[in-house]
C-alpha cells in the first residue's frame, strides 16, 4: 500500500503533493504547515499552497468588472466643444466617429484596445471559472495559456483614458475647442482596475490541481483491481 | 546557483534545476511557464539602464509632449499637465490612476533597480533595506503601463492632425527614451539571482 502512495505521487511531481510551496515574492521553496500561518524566511511575504479563496475573489471581482463593463460604456468619455457647443462622445461612439473621417487603423486599435481586450478579458474569467466547476473541451495547456493572454494584455485597455487625458491638456484653447473629459473615465478606469485585481486573484494551479487529483484517483482505482 | 529546485508558478510543477547558464530559459517540461531566466551580465547592465531612466524622469514627464497651434494659439501637453487638466475636472480618481501607473510605479521600479545593483556591486545588498526594495519592486511591476501611455499619444496625434497643426516637442524623444529603460529592466535585472544572495535563517 505505501508504495503504492509514493508511486502516485511521484507520478504527480507537484509541490503541493510534497508538502512544499514556493513564495511568489522571490520564488523560495519552503515546507509548509497548513495548520498556521506561513511567512518566507528570506523576504518575510506570507505564503500560501494556492492563493487564499482565489476562486470566490475572482469570482466577485470578475462579476464586478462586468457590472462596471456597463457604465464604462454607456457614460461619455468625453466632449469635443466647438465654440461651446458638442455632443458627448462614449467609447464606441467616439470609435464610430473615428471611422467616419476614414482612420480607419486607429479606429481598430481603439476598438480592441478598449472594447474587445476588457470584454475578452471578462468573459475569458468566467470561462476559466466556469471550466473549474464543469467538465471543459479546453485542455489544461490551452486554459493556462488562456490565463497567460488574460494578465498580459489586460493593461491595454487603460489606453483610452490616457487619450483623454492627453486631449484634455492639450486642447483647452478657451472659447474655440475644448476638450471636457466626462464620468465615463472614471468608471473605465474602475473596471480596468477591477480586471486586473481579477485577473491576479485567479490562481493558475488550480487548473492542474484537478488533473494532479484525477490522475491519483485513477491510479488508485487501476491498482484495486 | 544556491537555490537548485522550483516549483512552476503556473502549474506548481516541481523541477529541480542544476545548472544554468547566463543568457539560458529554464521552461516548466508541462505548461512551458519560464521558471528560471538566467539573465546576462545583468548588474552592470540593470545599473546601467535604471541609471539612465532616473536621470529621463524629470524630461519624461514635465517637458511637453506635443504642442498644437490653432488659430495662432499655442498649446501644450505633458504627462503631469494632463494629469493635473484630469485633477481639475474634478475626474480625481483618473487622474490617480494615471500619476500611478505612469508616474510613480516606473520611478519606483527605476529606483528600486538603481539602487540594489548598486548595492550589489559594493557588496552591501545584504542589509534589511535592499529587501524593502525588491519587495518593492515585486509589488509595483505589473502595475506600469508606459507603452500603453506611448500608443496613447500616438492615437491622440492621429486624433487631433485634421483638427490643428500638431507639432512634437523633446518632450515626447525624453519619454520613449524613458519608456525603453522602464521596460528594458525586464530584460535585464535577474531578480532569482539578487534573492538567491540574500542571506537569510533556515
Amino acid at each position: 500500500m505505501s508504495t503504492d502512495l509514493k508511486s502516485s505521487n511521484q507520478e504527480s511531481n507537484t509541490a503541493k503533493a510534497q508538502g512544499l510551496a514556493q513564495c511568489h515574492v522571490c520564488n523560495l521553496l519552503i515546507d509548509i504547515d497548513e495548520s498556521i500561518d506561513n511567512y518566507c524566511p528570506r523576504c518575510d511575504s506570507k505564503i500560501h499552497m494556492r492563493i487564499y479563496d482565489s476562486l470566490q475573489r475572482c469570482w466577485a471581482l470578475t462579476i464586478c468588472s462586468l457590472i462596471a463593463f456597463i457604465p464604462a460604456n454607456a457614460y461619455p468619455i468625453m466632449t469635443i466643444l466647438y465654440f461651446g457647443k458638442g455632443q458627448p462622445d462614449t467609447i464606441l461612439s467616439g470609435i464610430v466617429l473615428l471611422l467616419k473621417f476614414g482612420m480607419y487603423p486607429i479606429a481598430a486599435i481603439v476598438f480592441i484596445a478598449s472594447f474587445v481586450v476588457p470584454l475578452a478579458k471578462i468573459i475569458g474569467l468566467f470561462v476559466l471559472l466556469l471550466s473549474l466547476r464543469n467538465k471543459s473541451k479546453l485542455t489544461k495547456q490551452q486554459r493556462t495559456k488562456m490565463y497567460r493572454y488574460i494578465e498580459l494584455f489586460g493593461r491595454w485597455s487603460m489606453l483610452d483614458v490616457f487619450v483623454v487625458a492627453l486631449l484634455v491638456a492639450l486642447v483647452e484653447i478657451g472659447a474655440v475647442v475644448e476638450v471636457v473629459a466626462g464620468p465615463g473615465a472614471t468608471a473605465f478606469g474602475i473596471m480596468v482596475i477591477l480586471t486586473i485585481f481579477a485577473a491576479n486573484s485567479f490562481d493558475p494551479r488550480l487548473l492542474w490541481d484537478e488533473e494532479d487529483n484525477e490522475m491519483a484517483l485513477t491510479k488508485e482505482k487501476k491498482n484495486k483491481r | 546557483m544556491n537555490q537548485k529546485q522550483f516549483a512552476c508558478y503556473e502549474c506548481d510543477t516541481l523541477i529541480t534545476i542544476t545548472s544554468i547558464n547566463e543568457g539560458e530559459v529554464a521552461s516548466c517540461p508541462r505548461c512551458h511557464h519560464h521558471i528560471v531566466d538566467k539573465k546576462y551580465d545583468s548588474i552592470n547592465r540593470t545599473l546601467a539602464i535604471s541609471g539612465t531612466g532616473l536621470l529621463l524622469f524629470i524630461p519624461a514627464t514635465f517637458f511637453p509632449l506635443m504642442s498644437m497651434q490653432l488659430l495662432s494659439v499655442e498649446s501644450s501637453a505633458s504627462l503631469m499637465s494632463g494629469i493635473s487638466a484630469l485633477w481639475q475636472t474634478e475626474l480625481y480618481l483618473v487622474a490617480t490612476l494615471i500619476f500611478l501607473f505612469c508616474v510613480l510605479a516606473p520611478l519606483v521600479k527605476l529606483s528600486a533597480a538603481f539602487f540594489v545593483t548598486l548595492g550589489y556591486k559594493h557588496k552591501r545588498h545584504q542589509h534589511p533595506f535592499y529587501k524593502q526594495l525588491m519587495l518593492f519592486y515585486h509589488h509595483v511591476d505589473s502595475w506600469e503601463m508606459l507603452e500603453v501611455f506611448l500608443i496613447g499619444i500616438l492615437v491622440s496625434i492621429i486624433k487631433l492632425k485634421d483638427m490643428a497643426d500638431l507639432s512634437f516637442n523633446l518632450g515626447l524623444l525624453c519619454f520613449s527614451a524613458f519608456m525603453l529603460c522602464v521596460l528594458s529592466l525586464k530584460v535585464t535585472l535577474d531578480k532569482q539571482m539578487i534573492w538567491d544572495d540574500l542571506d537569510y535563517e533556515h
